[in-house]
């Protein structure tokens, strides 16, 4: 059950059984006290209100004497009154007296008051009619002295023996009330002590228990706080590390930041190079379109090359069909010569110089002859030349077409270097831009990096002060236990 | 003809393929080419037909197959007037008038002189090729002359 | 580079070829009745015909030997089948503007003169000549033939002869007498 309450709850407990023990004890001294007080009290106010009362009456009654005498001597009826407020005072304090006692003692001597007081009265009220009535002063005053004067001797006798008695038991009750008080303060002795021992017992248990626990926690405490400080240097050591790193990474940043900025410059510097080369790319282009169209001027007169010889094709043709009508008109001629040379054979001697003619004729023919057989061997070289010539024109014209193809496609690679180039600009501007604004944010990241540098710093103090509060807990915790171990062996 | 010293011999000098043929211009009338043959039946197999020379129906002798030699295209035929007649000659070639000195020519061995080609007068040689000088009174059988005389043509 | 490139002028060697051909079959036709054989030409600017009759010979760019003579028509000297021919413009003879070249030259028969003009248009056997329009006026050009081309003034070749003779004659007087 011990085990199962908590820390708490046993000082709780403990503190509640001592505070039970400790009321019980205020209680018991309470209730001592009351009863002393009680008892001083009764003693007091009514033991000695009864003699203050005892005297109030003498008093009254010495001031009855004296109002009685005045009157008798001066015979003013102001005395009178003065009698009388004297008589009901003294009536009233002994009516209280009366009230007020129990005693039958006493009831008995304030009966003997009263009654001698009235004895008084009596006299009084007998002298006082005489001196009405006019009595000489000596009679008044032996009237006065014999029958006032033992009236008033009975009442102060009566009086005395209250006084006496009341004295008495004044006595008495102060020794009860002594006695009472000295029983209550062994009581209150008896249970304080009680208590006392009451207390040690739980003090011993709960430094026990709460020892062993606190012990424990203690101990936990200390292995903790050992934890926290094996923690603590960690963090300081990781604190020291990060601010190393901090500083690593702030250089680290400022080399990013130099570098990102010379990025910028370089994709500045690229962007402008490829504009450049897009104005290069732009005149080759332009070139390349130059160069085209100057293969289409080539393949154009490729093309007129190819007719020309087509046409020289046709008039070798054109000129073999004339050389056949001249070949045809030399053969012709032959035949003729041949002729007139029989014919101016058959004519003798006159026509000897008419076959000469006509021999030259022949020969001539013959000349002619042979000239077309050269000239058709020439036309057949033209004509193989000709088609020789077409075949490599045709050739060279497929080549120029191929090359105006490739210059085609070499124009359409500019033109495609050129789009490429303009978003090369176009993307250089970009990374220039981003660089920028990478810039502005590692600039930004730079001065993070720095706060954190300074939380890191920071964060080393106070790893700093963390190790030393740890090992002031530590330290603690040892001196608690050491304590705490202390007071569980003693 | 035939006179060894007669001073020179006009001819008309002809080639058939190989051979060297030459005609005395005397009788010779004149050379033309080949023109359209109209062939005939019961003709020796040298006679090629008949063409229609100055208006007149001429026989056509090759003489390449009249000196047995393979057959050729002729180039040129040469007429030749045989007494009344006419008869033309298919040559390869007419390469002109040449005037051939008889000492330089023989006469026909013996051995051929009566054989079928009388129509050879004379031989001799031109550029180191054999030259033959044709009679062309001989070149047509006499009974040819009639057959044609009578033949639809003439 | 077919054979196809001119179909009439091959086809015109073969009309040439046959039309010869056939001109052996037919018969010798006899000679017309009357018939003058011209040369046709062009000397200083205008056509002319000149009777063969009168021509030894026919020349074409025969080299002129420059020679000064009493006569300004005189081109100079060609030589000729071994002579010495003096060569005279025909068209400068006959009132026209000197040629600045004429090639080709017709030699008198009896080859004392020389005519150069600057082309030869053709050798034609014609009708005989009519005579010419105003040929009163006119000292060398008295007859006209019809050509398939078109009427041909005649150059009596031998009246120039003549004349271009008596002129040399009297110039050479004419010297000698001063």
């Amino acid at each position: 059950m011990a085990r199962e309450m908590t820390f708490g709850q046993k000082i709780g407990a403990g503190f509640a059984v001592t505070v039970v023990l400790t009321v019980t004890i205020a209680a018991v001294a309470v209730y001592a006290l009351r009863r002393v007080v009680h008892s001083k009290d009764l003693v007091i106010d009514v033991q000695a209100q009864e003699l203050i009362d005892a005297q109030r009456i003498q008093e009254h009654l010495e001031s009855k004497r004296s109002a009685i005498r005045g009157y008798l001597w001066l015979g003013t009826e102001d005395r009178l009154r003065d009698l009388e407020q004297s008589r009901a005072d003294l009536l009233a304090g002994l009516g209280r007296l009366q009230r007020r006692a129990k005693d039958p003692a006493a009831r008995e001597r304030l009966a003997e008051i009263a009654r001698a007081e009235q004895a008084h009265q009596d006299a009084s009220s007998a002298v006082l009619e005489l001196k009405r009535s006019g009595a000489a002063n000596d009679v008044v005053v032996s009237a006065f002295d014999s029958q006032i004067a033992p009236a008033r001797d009975r009442v102060v006798a009566a009086v005395s023996a209250f006084v006496s008695h009341e004295e008495q038991s004044l006595s008495q009750a102060r020794e009860a009330a002594t006695r009472g008080a000295d029983s209550a303060t062994l009581l209150v002795l008896i249970i304080a002590g009680l208590v006392v021992a009451l207390s040690l017992l739980i003090a011993l248990a709960l430094t026990r228990a709460l020892g062993r626990q606190i012990g424990t926690a203690v101990g936990q405490v200390q292995s903790s706080s050992a934890e926290l400080q094996a923690a603590a240097t960690q963090q300081a050591t990781g604190a020291k590390e990060q601010a190393t790193a901090m500083s690593e990474i702030t250089t680290t940043i400022s080399e990013l930041l130099a570098t990102s900025r010379q990025i910028a410059q370089s994709a500045q510097r690229v962007a402008d190079v490829a504009e450049k080369t897009a104005g290069a790319a732009r005149v080759g282009e332009g070139t390349v379109q130059r160069a085209s169209d100057s293969i289409a001027g080539i393949r154009r007169q490729v093309d007129q090359v190819v007719n020309h010889m087509l046409e020289l094709g046709r008039k070798s043709q054109q000129i073999g069909a004339v050389l056949e009508i001249v070949s045809e008109l030399a053969e012709q001629t032959n035949i003729l010569a041949i002729n007139a040379t029989i014919e101016a054979a058959g004519a003798g001697d006159s026509g000897r110089r008419f076959a000469v003619v006509a021999d030259e004729i022949r020969k001539l023919a013959d000349r002619v002859a042979g000239s077309t057989k050269e000239i058709r061997g020439l036309i057949d070289d033209v004509r193989s030349a000709v088609n020789t010539t077409v075949m490599a024109t045709e050739t060279g014209s497929k080549a120029v077409d191929s090359g105006g193809r490739q210059f085609g496609e070499v124009a359409t690679s500019f033109k495609q270097i050129a789009d490429l180039v303009a978003t090369t600009t176009e993307a250089g501007r970009e990374i220039e831009l981003s660089t920028k604004q990478q810039t502005t944010a590692v600039e930004q990241v730079n001065l993070a990096i720095a706060n954190v540098a300074q939380a890191t710093k920071e964060t080393e103090a106070s790893s700093g002060q963390t190790l030393q509060t740890a090992s002031q807990l530590a330290g603690l915790s040892r001196d608690l236990l050491q304590l705490v171990h202390q007071q569980a062996t003693a | 003809m035939g006179e060894i010293d007669a001073p020179s011999i006009p001819t008309l000098l002809c080639r058939v393929q190989r051979t060297f043929c030459a005609l005395p211009l005397t009788s010779v009338v004149e050379t033309m080419r080949p023109l359209p043959v109209q062939r005939l039946g019961g003709l020796p197999p040298f006679l090629c037909g008949v063409a229609i020379i100055r208006g007149e129906a001429v026989p056509v002798v090759d003489l390449a197959t009249l000196l047995g030699l393979s057959e050729d295209a002729p180039t040129r035929y040469v007429t030749l007037r045989v007494g009344e007649h006419h008869v033309a000659l298919a040559v390869s070639e007419v390469v002109g008038v040449r005037a051939l000195l008889p000492a330089r020519l023989g006469e026909l061995p013996g051995l051929l002189r009566d054989s079928t080609a009388q129509f050879v007068q004379l031989l001799g040689t031109l550029d180191e090729r054999l030259l033959l000088v044709l009679n062309g009174a001989r070149l047509v059988p006499d009974g040819l002359w009639k057959h044609l005389d009578s033949g639809p043509i003439a | 580079m077919s054979d196809a490139a001119d179909p009439t002028l091959a086809r015109r060697a073969d009309g040439l070829r046959a039309q010869f051909d056939a001109g052996f079959a037919v018969a010798h036709r006899a000679a017309p009745a009357a018939f003058t054989e011209v040369l046709t030409l062009r000397a200083g600017g205008v056509v002319y015909a000149l009777r063969v009759a009168h021509i030894g010979a026919l020349h074409a760019d025969r080299q002129l030997t420059p020679l000064p003579g009493p006569i300004p028509e005189l081109l100079g000297l060609a030589g000729v089948r071994g002579d010495l021919v003096p060569v005279y413009d025909l068209g400068a003879l006959l009132g026209h503007a000197a040629a600045s070249s004429p090639r080709w030259l017709v030699v008198s028969a009896d080859a004392r003169v020389g005519l150069a003009f600057e082309a030869f248009e053709a050798h034609l056997r014609v009708a005989p000549p009519g005579p010419a329009e105003g040929a009163a006026e006119r000292t060398h050009v008295r007859e006209v033939v019809m050509t398939p081309a078109g009427a041909r003034p005649v150059v009596d070749v031998p009246s120039l002869c003549e004349a271009i003779v008596r002129r040399a004659a009297a110039t050479t007087k004419a010297e000698r007498g001063r």
